[in-house]
């Protein structure tokens, strides 16, 4: 397949929708369609060698490898539908990046707006930076979160994290803003420390875990430990993605269980007193 | 001859089975080992006890999925069905059980035996699934905790019936150089020794003189019918043992008796004067050994 670099020709000063980029997953795409692929810029539409100069390399990997630079928040919807291919970005981009993705990989260099990963189906999403609203979350209008792919952010988020995620796998390194993992169904949601108000409101189910002490609402019943193979099964999970470990041996969880607002069997551990 | 053993100019014969591996872990290995025991228990050979089964060995907390001290053990049966039941029923009665378990897949391919997805119902609707790296687990809640299981485990083409004869003057000598060749063979991988220790007595042929045996024992190599039946025994032997290897490969088996015999040549055992295996006349199964060829 190809290596495809991308470099911003002019300087981008307003929305820039790249839904369209998706195309290139399709199997029947020949590269030399490249240059016809529509987007949106500051709503007009413009063929893609208008924005971008690119550049392309053979490469024998069996997926096509993206790398764009130059990007900033107005680069939205990368990524949107995304399957097989890798996407390498190397600044901050804009909001909706992995939305519906279904499979391959995205990394970000820099820092994702909001709904980054919303209504994600499958893949890997990984941003060094921090992310906005909506992470893993339903899109405007809709109902169901994040279903499944799992999504890594090294830095911290703002509000409304895992908003009805249903499935997959969220790591937060740093902090979630307020609102975080409400309504969620299921899923697995690693957050390092939880810093907003209305958290894990009518979860059904699902598994938080917060690397930190957290004060719950009476709605959480304090429950006894699980045992310790699945943690160390997720740890090792995680492990071999970030290249670290993220349980300190000092860590003893407390693990409650609820919303019983809604009779919800969801978990959540977190460091205890 | 080898040091003073004659090695028979023959072959052991072996059949295809199926075989899955699955990795038990544990708090500690103490209770991986008995988990692994229980499993497989009753496991020796397919003629009555519906597959064959054994430690193929101990591992570290880095290697298993969970970070606890592990114990892989391969199952082996001659159809798929057969394998599944055994498999699903060993696992919910023997590991489930046994404090502090989980357990995982060890080997993948294709063909997936339901695990965790049939042995999940005994959580009574509170068992809890996970999906990490592509694959699914069972959280199942159990006194102790939680029994941690894998969705699936997986059956791969195998061969089971490798094997070979220890023949020599008296049970001491034998028994001797029948353990330590089975302490060798015992660190290999990809290979199980099913019988009690590795070593097997019982050797049998097949069919009997009464309709509803499918085997019966090995006259040919019993000392105490010397002379009443045409026997393999020369002489000076009295006492026979035999280890039957079952795995995964053809070149696993043929590695592990090969190991085992040099074992006991290299070592001079007292009293051990021929090899041999056990063969039915390439009646019961394709893959054919010839301890010549191995000994190469």
């Amino acid at each position: 397949m190809n290596k495809i670099f991308l470099e911003t020709k002019i300087s981008i000063e307003g929305s820039l929708n790249l839904k369209n980029l998706s195309q290139i997953n399709n199997p029947d795409f020949s590269i030399d369609e490249f240059k016809k692929i529509k987007v949106l810029y500051k709503n007009k539409q413009k063929n893609l060698n208008e924005i971008f100069k690119k550049k392309i390399k053979k490469s024998k990997k069996n997926f096509n490898e993206i790398f764009i630079e130059k990007t900033n928040s107005y680069f939205e919807y990368i990524g949107y539908k995304w399957t097989n291919d890798s996407i390498y970005i190397n600044s901050d981009i804009g909001s909706y990046v992995a939305a519906k993705m279904e499979s391959g990989k995205i990394i970000v260099s820099g820092s994702v707006e909001n709904f980054a990963g919303a209504e994600m189906k499958g893949g890997y999403l990984q941003v060094k930076n921090n992310a906005g609203k909506f992470l893993a979350s339903s899109l405007p209008g809709k109902k169901i979160g994040m279903t499944g792919g799992r999504i890594f952010i090294l830095g911290n988020v703002t509000d409304y994290l895992c908003y009805e995620m249903r499935r997959g796998l969220v790591f937060v390194s740093g902090k979630s803003g307020e609102y975080s993992c409400n309504n969620l169904i299921s899923g697995t949601v690693i957050i390092g420390k939880v810093s907003g108000r209305n958290f894990a409101n009518y979860v059904k189910r699902g598994t938080i875990i917060v690397l930190s002490r957290i004060k719950l609402e009476s709605h959480f019943t304090e429950t006894s430990n699980c045992s310790d193979s699945f943690l160390k099964l997720l740890e090792n999970h995680i492990q071999s993605i970030l290249k670290k470990r993220i349980f300190k041996p000092s860590y003893i969880f407390l693990r409650r269980l609820g919303d019983t607002r809604v009779e919800g069997k969801g978990e959540i551990f977190s460091l205890d007193f | 001859m080898h040091n003073n053993i004659k090695i028979d100019n023959t072959f052991a014969e072996a059949f295809p089975m199926k075989a899955s591996r699955l990795i038990i872990t544990a708090h500690n290995i103490k209770w991986a080992r008995e988990a692994a025991k229980a499993f497989c228990g009753f496991a020796t050979s397919v003629i009555a006890c519906g597959c064959e089964a054994g430690v193929e060995h101990e591992l570290r907390p880095d290697e298993t999925p969970d970070r606890r001290p592990g114990v892989s053990v391969l199952i082996f049966s001659m159809s798929s069905t057969e394998l599944q039941k055994q498999i699903l029923n060993r696992t919910g009665q023997c590991i489930m059980t046994t404090p502090t378990t989980s357990v995982f897949s060890g080997n993948y391919s294709d063909d997936k035996i339901n695990l965790g997805h049939s042995l999940r119902y005994f959580g009574d609707g509170f068992q809890i699934s996970k999906v990490l790296g592509g694959k699914r687990y069972w959280r199942i809640p159990v006194m102790d905790g939680e029994f941690l299981c894998e969705e699936f485990a997986y059956k791969s083409k195998a061969i089971g019936g490798g094997n070979f004869l220890i023949l020599g003057d008296k049970i001491d000598h034998v028994l001797k150089a029948a353990e330590s060749a089975v302490c060798e063979m015992n660190k290999l991988k990809n290979i199980i020794l099913p019988f009690p220790g590795g070593i097997v007595r019982s050797g049998s042929k097949v069919g009997s003189k009464y309709k509803s045996l499918i085997a019966s024992t090995n006259s040919e190599y019993c000392p105490a019918l010397k002379g009443i039946v045409k026997s393999k025994l020369s002489k000076g032997v009295n006492c026979v043992l035999e280890i039957v290897i079952d795995g995964l490969r053809f070149d696993d088996i043929s590695n592990a008796m090969k190991i085992g015999i040099k074992t006991i040549i290299k070592r001079k055992f007292p009293g051990i004067t021929e090899i041999s295996a056990g063969n039915y006349g390439g009646k019961l199964g394709p893959h054919l050994f010839y301890l010549k060829e191995i000994l190469k």
